[in-house]
Order: C-alpha cells, then structure tokens, then sequence
C-alpha cells in the first residue's frame, strides 16, 4: 500500500497545472448535475456546492465590493467568504449547501 | 422532574457532556450546525460519498467509538441538526435558528462546546483564491473528497500543517512544500509530556514519516511571505523569519502551487459566552478570549458551563474527558457536585483531562506567534476580509489613537461584516499592541452571534423549556 502511495505521490510531482480534482474514481459516481453561470456541473451526491466547484476548477466563487476574485477559506462556514447566488437568492455559503440537481448558482458580484 | 439541559455544539465535548448528562437522567437537547455530529475534528461526510479516511487508525477508532457511542443515545435526547445558536443571554435564554424559523430555549443547564476556529497572520495576497485555512484543506478531504489543489504548500504553526500535509499525500496528492514557524524541537525534549501523550505523540510521528518519505521539501522557520497571482495563486514566497518574527533578508523562496494551506493556530468560539456576561480570560495559546471555568466546568454565570477547546484549546481527548464530566455536573443538583462522592464517579474522567493537558501544555509552545510576524502585511493588504479594511485604512486609525477594539470596528468598520469579526479580532488585537496598546481587550460581544434573516426572526417560535 505504501509503495502504491508513494508512486502516486511522485507522479504527480510537478504538476502544478490542471483542476483539483475528486478522489476516487469521481467521473463514474458523479450524479448531481447543477449550473454555475453557464456551465454544467457535474457533482457528486453530497458534495458541497464549493467542493463540486473546487473539483471542476472553479476557484472564484465571489467578487467582492471592492472587485477582488474570493474563493474557500475555512471551508466550514464561519469566514462567509464563498458567498454565492444560489437560486436567485445571494449570500448563501457555497461550502454549507449541499450540491442538488437543476441548482443554478451564480458568482455573487458584490452584493448581488 | 428530570434537569433539562441544551448543549451548544456536537463535537467531541458536546456529544460526550449529553451521553455523561442523558445517563444521569437528565433531558438532553444538542444543537449543532453540521447535518451530522463530529464537530471538526470528526467531522463526517455525507453518507453517500463513502469519503476515505486518511487519519491514523487510532483516531479513526476514537471517532467513530464516540459518534457511535452519541448516536446510542440520540432515540433519548433531542438532537437538532443545522441548527445555529445565535444569541445567549445571561437569563438563561438561548435563541436558536433553523431554515427560516427561530426560537429561544430555556433550560435547567447550558452547556457550551462551541469550539474553536482557525486563524492566520495576514500576508500580502492571502486574499486570492486558492489560499485556505490548512483545517479547510483537510474538512475538504474529509467531508467533500476533494483535493484542494494539484500543487499545495501547507504552512503555519503547531502540529496541524503536518498532519494536513500527510493526509493529503495519504490521498494521492502533492505537496510543494510543508514550511513551518516553529520546530517540533521546541516540544522534543518535555520528556514527562510527550509520554503522558504518547498516543498523540505516536500519530504524529507516523503522519512527520508519511511527510518525509515522500521527499517533500521541509522549511523549518520559514513563512508564507507573498502570494504571487491575481485571479489564483500562481506561487507562494516563503522567507525565513527570527526568533522575533522578522523576516531575514535574502531568504525568500518561491515555490510554485496553486493552494496554500495555512494554519497559525486557533481562536476560541467564545461569542455566545461573552454574549452572557460570563466573566473571561485571555490566554494567547489556548483560543484567546476564554470563559473562566472551574474543574466542573461552571462560568461565573449560574447554569451555564463551558466545556472543550472553547474552555481552552486541549484537543479531542481533553474535550472528550472534559465532556463527561462537565456532562455529569450539569445533570445534578448544584449542591450535589461539592460532595466527594461526585468527584470519585469522575476520577476517570478528571485524571484523563490532567495528564493530556499536561501534553497538550508543553505541545502549545509550537503555537506561539512571534510579534514581529504581524508585520508581514503591506498597507495595501486586506485584514478585514468583509468589508475589505487594508492594513493602511487600520494603521491610521491607531496611529491617531484609536487602540480599544470597539473603537477601531467603529472608526474602521473592521470586524463589522458577514463574519462578525471572528476571521480579524486577533489581527486587529496583534496590531493594536504593536502600536502600543495596552493590553489584550475584546470586542463588545452583541447579538446577533450568526447573521439571521429578519424573516426568520419575525418567525419565531413561541418561547418554552426544550
């Protein structure tokens, strides 16, 4: 198991380009399907909103009122910092709301 | 009639203080945030994603012992989930909020294990995405089955960056760089300590090998000094700072990654507490802010205890200890506590919480935050993340005078946004005494503790004993 570990580890050495991505085999399981502006989603049952979008490359989930991109910091609710639009409704924590089909989730630009 | 008892939090001590409390009878109500229990440390995943563990096995055992011992009681006590407990009063009366209805609690007991939260000492684009608390790191890997990044570099202070950094190897991903403020060798030879706590001592030697054969680049006394990149981190400058905290010219680094996981300790949730009225303490090694407890847990206001790292950062065996016997004493009569035979039923319990805080003492000394770090920040850096306050907007306000934390949130608005001030209390304190202040002071705890809609204040349920 160790050997097996530490050759994934040393693959993947180097590579600072690409998305994050899910453990596991994440492309078979995911079955959440939501829209984040306008593109699909594809999460897995679960999954926060923050996390599906992490796990598709997507970093910026707020621009504030001063025009800085904002993305996961705590990544369990406290910081308020992952604000989105969530069907039409704008401030909920992307990292508190579990990911759900047919979700339209919009980057929140400053207060809306 | 059976004490009525609402325990605020769902983690190690609060599961542990309703298990100690519903066996003595008493009528138990737990509120917690999270959709399942655990609290932070054993936070779970949802059942569906089957999440993979990557802690040591012997904490592994120790979570799913107590979770499994907290869901054994639940068809006994009340267990409220996503629920958040936004205001306590020192009458006793605790409102709580769920979906888009509130409610205030009255109850016998309140017993708070509200935990603690992590922090960091600002640097120069900390701000962008793709830096997070390294414990954010580790929730996503446990919780969500995410990697953070393809490319981390964990840092900060105390055991946490080395434990992050093995869980994330464990899980197939990459670590740059694994920089941290203080060495282990600070706690290394408090021999008596380190065995009280040799199964904590034994994980994290497991977790430091897991780090090492994996040939990542260690950088001991070293600190993420910049952030490089606008819309995602493109790279992290870590430099080499002194004892003092100062960054040593000539040492930077850069090293590039797209997610920097950073951890500089803990604060404690201490809002509700402060929020009563019970009298505090302030201890910078064990969360700040603290409630003053006795053995048993009582603050300085009749019926209502505090437990766990919001008692004082101890960690999850402490907590747990601390739980039950917190538990216990709020389940009796007052009077009965005083007698020696209450004491002898918790022996257990009390010898435990001793000899690990014993090791959890000599394991703080890794957590200290030199002052000279607090000058990483630029003028054009951001300390207040919701309302964008810069280092520049605050240095003004205390050069002209402004040093009580009331006063700075006033002239600034720091600490005034979304997240209550909770993400930049201890920056704003750190900085207040670089410019001469005093003395640690606090913020005027006001309600609300969350923010709540005003809907779900207007929907309010009528008031009553839980």
């Amino acid at each position: 198991m160790w050997r097996d570990i530490l050759t994934r580890v040393r693959s993947d050495a180097g590579v600072a380009q690409g998305r994050p991505r899910n453990l596991g085999n994440s492309d078979d399981e995911a079955s959440v399907v939501f829209s984040f502006e306008d593109q699909q989603i594809n999460a897995r049952v679960g999954q926060s909103v923050a996390a599906a979008l992490l796990a598709n490359g997507i970093r910026t989930l707020r621009i504030d009122e001063a025009g800085n991109p904002k993305g996961i910091l705590c990544g369990i609710g406290y910081c308020f910092e992952c604000r989105c639009v969530i069907d039409d409704e704008p401030d909920r924590r992307a990292c508190m709301v579990d990911a759900k089909p047919g979700m339209r989730v919009r980057r929140q630009q400053g207060l809306a | 009639m059976a004490r009525s008892i609402v325990i605020v939090g769902a983690g190690p001590a609060g599961m542990s203080a309703a298990i100690a409390a519903q066996a003595r009878g008493a009528q138990v109500t737990v509120v917690d945030e999270a959709a399942r229990p655990g609290g932070q440390i054993y936070r779970q995943s949802h059942p569906a994603l089957k999440g993979a563990d990557f802690a040591e096995a012997s904490e592994r055992a120790r979570k799913e012992r107590l979770i499994g011992a907290f869901e054994r009681v639940l068809d006994r006590i009340e267990y409220r989930t996503e629920t958040s407990a936004f205001a306590l009063f020192k009458t006793g009366e605790l409102h709580i909020a769920s979906g888009s209805r509130t409610e205030v609690l009255r109850a016998d007991a309140i017993i708070l294990t509200t935990g603690v939260r992590e922090i960091a000492v600002p640097f120069p684009g900390w701000t962008t995405p793709g830096v997070m608390y390294a414990g954010g790191a580790q929730a996503l890997l446990k919780s969500q089955s995410v990697l953070a990044g393809r490319r981390i570099v964990v840092c900060g202070t105390g055991p946490l960056p080395i434990v992050v950094a093995a869980q994330i190897l464990r899980a197939g991903g990459s670590v740059a760089a694994l920089a941290t403020l203080n060495s282990l060798k600070v706690a290394g030879w408090q021999l008596p300590a380190l065995w009280s706590g040799r199964e904590l001592v034994r994980e994290g030697l497991r977790y430091l090998a897991t780090v090492i054969s994996a040939g990542v680049p260690r950088l001991s006394s070293y600190v993420p000094a910049r952030v490089n990149g606008r819309e995602q981190v493109e790279s992290v400058v870590l430099a080499r700072v002194d004892r003092c905290g100062v960054v040593i010219p000539r040492s930077e680094r850069e090293v590039a990654c797209d997610v920097v996981a950073v951890n500089y300790g803990f604060a404690a949730n201490n809002e509700l507490a402060a929020m009563a009225g019970i009298a505090m303490r302030h201890d910078p090694l064990r969360g700040g802010w603290l409630p003053i407890v006795d053995e048993f847990g009582r603050t300085s206001v009749a019926g209502i205890f505090a437990a766990g790292d919001a008692a004082g950062l101890r960690g999850a065996l402490v907590a747990e200890a601390e739980g039950q016997a917190v538990g216990a004493a709020a389940a009796v009569d007052p009077a009965e506590i005083a007698r020696p035979d209450f004491r002898a039923g918790l022996a257990v319990a009390l010898a435990a919480r001793e000899r690990l805080s014993a090791f959890q003492r000599a394991m703080q000394q890794l957590l200290l935050v030199p002052s000279g770090l607090w000058r990483l920040p630029t003028d054009e850096t951001i300390i207040c993340r919701c309302e964008n306050v810069t280092l520049a907007a605050l240095r003004d306000a205390l050069t002209a005078g402004h040093l009580p934390p009331n006063t700075i949130k006033r002239v600034t608005r720091a600490g005034m946004g979304w997240c209550g001030g909770r993400g930049c209390l201890q920056a704003v304190s750190a900085l207040a005494a670089l410019h001469g202040a005093p003395s640690a002071a606090m913020m005027t705890p006001r309600p609300l503790a969350r923010p709540i809609p005003l809907a779900s204040l207007a929907n309010r349920a009528a008031a009553g004993r839980p």
